[in-house]
């Protein structure tokens, strides 16, 4: 008898935290006494993990509500960290071989490729997927260079590469790490394609960590 | 490559589109999880810690091992509760110690023990000589170490906040309060006082 009073305390403290949940409260200590007495049997339990269920329900529908607060933050966060540099990756890196006294032709000779690339490199003739990168993220090592800044700027250098009219007729300029010669034409095949670099520039800026 | 798979992978190299789909997919489904895991801290702190997870994000994205969608939520749910547990334990910090002095340096907070009087006298000057013995702590720290300890543990601002006050990451300040509450209590030790509750 005793325990059909118990379960019927637990339906009306439910009730209760339901009903302020609809108000816009969130009456912790009612869930926190259902809590205590979930263990005692499933009828119990039953009643506590309704509660909790209305619990979830109530804070989805607020992260819903509160979404556009929480964008506003975000843009926020975005503004105060954005990059101020507009440098593209071949500035970037450039920037940083300064810092250290060195020249496209001392990374072209680390590399084990041919120096006399370094002017065509210079002169932006150049595209990034005819580094692969592995000796992109050698480089960036190298140098010291931010892989995050790296990743960031390959990947705008790749889409923008990829967008102009110019793209893949650029096949004369070869180096002798040179690893990619492929000139996609389909929109998907270019996306997939850039893909595929980030993921294996990510995996080889990761390992250089 | 999975559809998800290239979505992190964009939105780690800061492509716009990509950064707001997996920020929005973060916003919706973060703080309502925190919340369920912390019922003692408000809503607001989870979303304190949902933005936390956004800004190591946006920071640092190549340090975070995730390739899809999954991994990179379990990722986030690591680092907000890792981000709520460091919330609550200096909440409790607050309210265990450091009580003797407010804000101003003055007005002790004394417990109330029903005992003898000579010991409750005892217990007073005890009380003032700590009083007076953190206050010469708190004055031998820099005018920054003695900001962060005092927003933070007297006026209950969040590390966040003063982080942005003195437009510091949060990791530098947090190492300046540990360093400061260790050299409080290196001059507490030094006065024969021991106060547990300091880390």
């Amino acid at each position: 008898m005793s325990g059909k009073i118990e379960i019927k305390e637990m339906k009306n403290l439910l009730s209760e935290y339901i009903e302020c949940l609809e108000k816009g409260q969130d009456r912790t200590e009612l869930l926190e006494a259902l809590k205590q007495k979930k263990d005692i049997s499933e009828a119990f339990e039953a009643v506590y993990k309704d509660a909790e269920l209305a619990q979830f329900f109530y804070y989805n529908r607020l992260a819903e509500d509160r979404l556009p607060i929480m964008r506003q933050r975000f843009q926020e966060l975005r503004n105060k960290l954005a990059h101020s540099e507009t440098l593209d990756i071949w500035s970037y890196l450039e920037s940083t071989m300064e810092q250290k006294g060195w020249t496209w032709k001392d990374v072209l000779r680390k590399m084990g490729a041919d120096p006399r690339f370094a002017g065509q490199i210079r002169n932006r003739k150049w595209s990034l997927q005819r580094i692969s990168p592995r000796n992109l993220a050698h480089i960036s090592y190298w140098l010291k260079a931010d892989p995050n800044q790296v990743l960031r700027l390959s990947y705008a250098n790749l889409k923008a590469e990829t967008a102009s009219s110019d793209y893949g007729k650029a096949a004369h300029f070869r180096a002798a790490f040179d690893q990619k010669d492929k000139s996609p034409d389909q929109r998907q095949e270019q996306q997939d394609s850039i893909l595929q670099y980030l993921k294996e520039l990510e995996n080889a800026l990761n390992e250089g960590n | 490559m999975a559809i998800d798979e290239g979505l992190i992978l964009r939105a780690k190299a800061q492509d716009p589109e990509a950064l707001n789909e997996v920020a929005e997919y973060l916003m919706k489904r973060l703080p309502p999880f925190l919340k369920s895991k912390f019922h003692n801290l408000s809503y607001a702190d989870a979303e304190d810690a949902t933005m936390e997870v956004l800004e190591k994000f946006l920071k640092d994205p190549i340090s975070i091992r995730a390739k899809n969608i999954t991994s990179l939520f379990a990722w986030a749910k690591k680092v907000g509760i890792n981000y709520l547990i460091d919330l609550t334990k200096s909440s409790e910090l607050k309210n265990q110690s450091l009580s003797p002095v407010n804000r101003e340096g003055h007005e002790i907070d004394l417990p109330l023990v029903d005992r003898d009087y000579q010991e409750k006298l005892a217990q007073i000057e005890e009380k003032i000589a700590v009083s007076s013995t953190l206050q010469g702590a708190l004055d031998i720290l820099s005018p920054t170490d003695k900001y962060i300890v005092y927003e933070h543990h007297l006026a209950d601002r969040s590390l966040k906040a003063i982080a942005e006050d003195l437009e510091m990451t949060i990791d530098a300040v947090k190492q300046r309060k540990k360093r400061a509450l260790h050299t409080i209590k290196e001059i507490l030790n030094s006065q024969g006082i021991t106060y547990n509750s300091l880390p």
